[in-house]
């Protein structure tokens, strides 16, 4: 039944070179449907095939399902778009200017890796300055965040890069607002100007990092993020971006921008990444930096075993012993990495920043808003 | 506001209308918000003409004319429009 | 794992519950021959060891994850129809979803959009037995360019006092055992269409839009609607009418034009079968 070898390869092999599927049978097909949904890849599968025009040749079955994930992505890219316009808007009125991050700005700036994704927030950069004029202009305009507790709260005020998620209260968007790229706490937070001097106007008059940063700050979010539930997809954007704006200098410049973040072992992990799944040849210079750059014994053993492995998708088809257990050891370095140890301890003994985001906001996405009561 | 001052209004680009024949009123689809309004005629013996607003830059005098509602009431709709993003002033 | 074939959309279940394979093996086997990939993979499962024998509660899964809080055991046949419903509603963006009956008597097609307590579903089981074809219980599925309504092969899931009327009435047709809880109601599947006479359904035009509410004093009374309020009715009863956007409202507004519209109330089923035929089928 099942000939192809169903693994997190196999998967980025069919999302670069979608005429692969066209040799796929239709149990195979559902095997990769069920993972890609679980992914939230389905969505640019679609438009890597239309791209590659072979998408009108797949089966019935495949089409309808990647038509609807992408549907679904689009109406999602219009709320994004939307909401962002409305944000601007608002936070214009106190003369703050925000920058889009992440899927909101891939969405906005119409990039390749935009198309067919879907997020379940916006993400803001803003000056730290301006934050609480933002904050509490949002708050009397319909944006709301949920009461927390004492620890929670002093989570989000003392040591981390954003504020409470705030949700608007008509149409339930989930917004972060963000006054760095990472944890103050860590230490390591890069000097943000760097970013927000980099942004680009888009079409619709929100701002975007530009492709540089944007890339930067994709690296720097994966690579620091404990939670590798979507990390196959977050490699994909990086591989796309990379892909539609590269040029000569593109890594040279990048590798930069990661010594003078001090995100330089960031930047390795995304090369190797990228190498390891066959989504990138490297280029000379990358190729210079991968074998100059000096790892510790511990930082390679991390590579090997926690973070390349962990790229795969939570779905029980793919799922082995060995990669749960390195989903669970990047869970602890992205811990680990956060914020010092005695600050580490004392943050496990309360609830994760995540369970405590999960259970404020739940897992949903915009839409659609089904009831939790089976019983329509 | 600029809204206030201005006399023209269009539809955001990807709006739809549909004018109900039996004189019940006027679905909009706003290209904005994604939202779907309604304008309820509760004269059902008056019915909206079908204005061409697809075309934009329809006069605010004409808007109001087209809604047939008494100068009154139209400025009402057309404030409500406004701010559910149906319409935009320009 | 079995195969639960609904002819548009087909399902993988596993089950902890027994029970549940063979009411699934008593509604689908008819439909359930054809080697073809499933669209979702269900699973009814005991969550916690506690559970399974203390007030024992059943989980359902839509693959990796569990849409809604877990219920009472006996619910679970239920929980699974319940369940492949959810699967549907948050994956299909191709057609537009309304939460509605659909008969169909020659070739055109008459939906019931409805409010639990409407009497809809006993009003679809007993038409559905009684000449009509039960194109769904619970959702019409429309094509988004011709808004033509496809039929899903599925039982009626009926409650309550609706169980035992349509015993009464339709004494040879199959049903499922009733699944008795105190506070969610009993619950039964009643069959009203074979694999074979589902095979040779196609889609049809939409002719009326009909909401139905039963009122025990009163005999059959018509109200003709405005085809604003059908508009409005429709889009806040389509499941992803939201997600489809401008799409969805180009459809209701093609269902809007081509039926007429009705609030019917009525205490009498078989007054609603001779409007329905007479008046609106033709």
């Amino acid at each position: 039944m099942v000939n192809v070898m169903l693994n997190t390869q196999f998967l980025y092999t069919l999302l670069v070179n979608p005429k692969l599927g066209l040799t796929l049978s239709l149990h195979e097909w559902q095997n990769v449907i069920f993972v890609l949904r679980e992914a939230k890849l389905l969505g640019s599968l679609y438009h890597t095939a239309k791209q590659a025009s072979c998408y009108d040749d797949y089966p019935d079955y495949a089409q309808k399902h990647l038509f609807s994930a992408q549907i679904y992505a689009q109406r999602q890219a219009q709320q994004i778009t939307f909401e962002s316009l409305e944000i601007r808007a608002l936070l214009e009125q106190v003369g703050v200017t925000a920058v889009f991050l992440k899927g909101a700005g891939y969405t906005l700036r119409n990039s390749l890796n935009g198309r067919g994704r879907v997020c379940s927030d916006i993400d803001i950069l803003v000056t730290k300055e301006n934050l609480p004029k933002a904050e509490r202009h949002l708050k009397s305009n319909r944006w709301q965040s949920e009461q927390l507790n004492d620890y929670d709260e002093k989570y989000y005020r003392q040591w981390a890069h954003e504020i409470p998620p705030l949700f608007q209260i008509n149409r339930a968007t989930v917004l972060d607002m963000h006054h760095n790229v990472y944890l103050p706490i860590s230490g390591r937070s890069p000097d943000i100007d760097l970013f927000l001097d980099s942004r680009d106007k888009t079409e619709s008059g929100c701002f975007v990092l530009n492709p540089r940063l944007s890339l930067l700050h994709s690296i720097i979010h994966l690579f620091t993020n404990e939670d590798s539930s979507s990390w196959m997809r977050d490699l994909f954007d990086i591989y796309l971006l990379a892909k539609e704006f590269n040029d000569d200098n593109l890594w040279e410049d990048i590798i930069e921008l990661g010594n003078k973040t001090n995100f330089q072992f960031e930047v390795y992990c995304c090369l190797k990444a990228l190498e390891y799944y066959s989504l990138m040849t490297l280029d000379r210079t990358s190729k210079k930096f991968i074998e100059g750059f000096e790892v510790t014994k511990r930082q390679s053993w991390i590579l090997e075993n926690a973070i390349l492995p962990a790229f795969c998708p939570e779905h029980s088809l793919l799922m082995t012993n060995k990669i749960s257990r390195a989903k669970n050891l990047a869970y602890l370095r992205g811990h680990w990495i956060k914020m010092p140890l005695g600050v580490l301890i004392k943050h496990f003994t309360f609830k994760s920043f995540f369970a405590v985001r999960d259970q404020i906001v739940g897992k949903h996405h915009f839409d659609p808003k089904l009831p939790d009561n089976p019983n329509w | 506001m600029p809204e206030e001052k201005s006399q023209n209004y269009s539809l955001f680009p990807g709006s739809r209308l549909v004018w109900f024949h039996d004189g019940s009123g006027v679905a909009i689809y706003s290209g904005y918000s994604g939202d779907t309004t309604f304008l309820n005629n509760k004269k059902p013996d008056i019915v909206y003409s079908e204005f061409p607003i697809s075309s934009s830059n329809l006069a605010k005098a004409d808007l109001i004319k087209y809604l047939n509602l008494g100068e009154e009431s139209a400025k009402s709709v057309i404030q409500r429009l406004l701010s559910e993003k149906v319409l935009w002033a320009n | 794992m079995q195969i639960i074939d609904t002819g548009i959309y087909r399902f993988a279940l596993t089950s902890d519950v027994k029970h549940v394979h063979s009411v699934a093996k008593s509604l689908y086997a008819d439909s359930s021959e054809r080697d073809l990939p499933v669209d979702f993979k269900v699973r009814l499962v005991f969550d916690s060891l506690v559970r399974r024998f203390i007030k024992p509660q059943i989980s359902f899964y839509a693959d990796q994850h569990s849409p809604f809080k877990p219920l009472p055991l006996s619910q679970a046949p239920a929980v699974l129809e319940w369940g492949m419903n959810w699967c549907v509603a948050a994956h299909e963006y191709s057609k537009l979803l309304i939460h509605a009956a659909v008969l169909v008597k020659n070739g055109k097609a008459i939906i019931f959009p409805a409010l639990p307590g409407s009497g809809k579903s006993t009003l679809t089981a007993h038409l559905g037995l009684s000449g009509w074809e039960t194109y769904s219980d619970e959702m019409a599925i429309i094509d988004i360019d011709t808004a033509m309504v496809n039929p899903v092969y599925r039982p009626v899931c009926l409650k309550n006092n609706s169980i035992d009327l349509i015993k009464k009435w339709h004494p040879e047709a199959f049903f499922t055992p009733t699944c008795v809880d105190t506070q969610k109601g009993d619950v039964a599947h009643v069959k009203v269409l074979d694999w074979h006479r589902y095979q040779n359904l196609q889609k049809v035009p939409i002719v009326a839009v009909v909401f139905p509410k039963y009122a025990a004093e009163t005999e059959l009374t018509i109200y003709s609607l405005s085809q604003l309020y059908g508009f409005n009715s429709l889009s806040k009863n389509a499941f992803n009418y939201n997600v489809l956007g401008a799409t969805a409202f180009n459809t209701v507004d093609k269902i809007i034009k081509s039926s007429s519209l009705f609030e019917i109330q009525y205490n009498n089923l078989k007054d609603v079968d001779a409007f329905l035929t007479e008046d609106i089928i033709g």
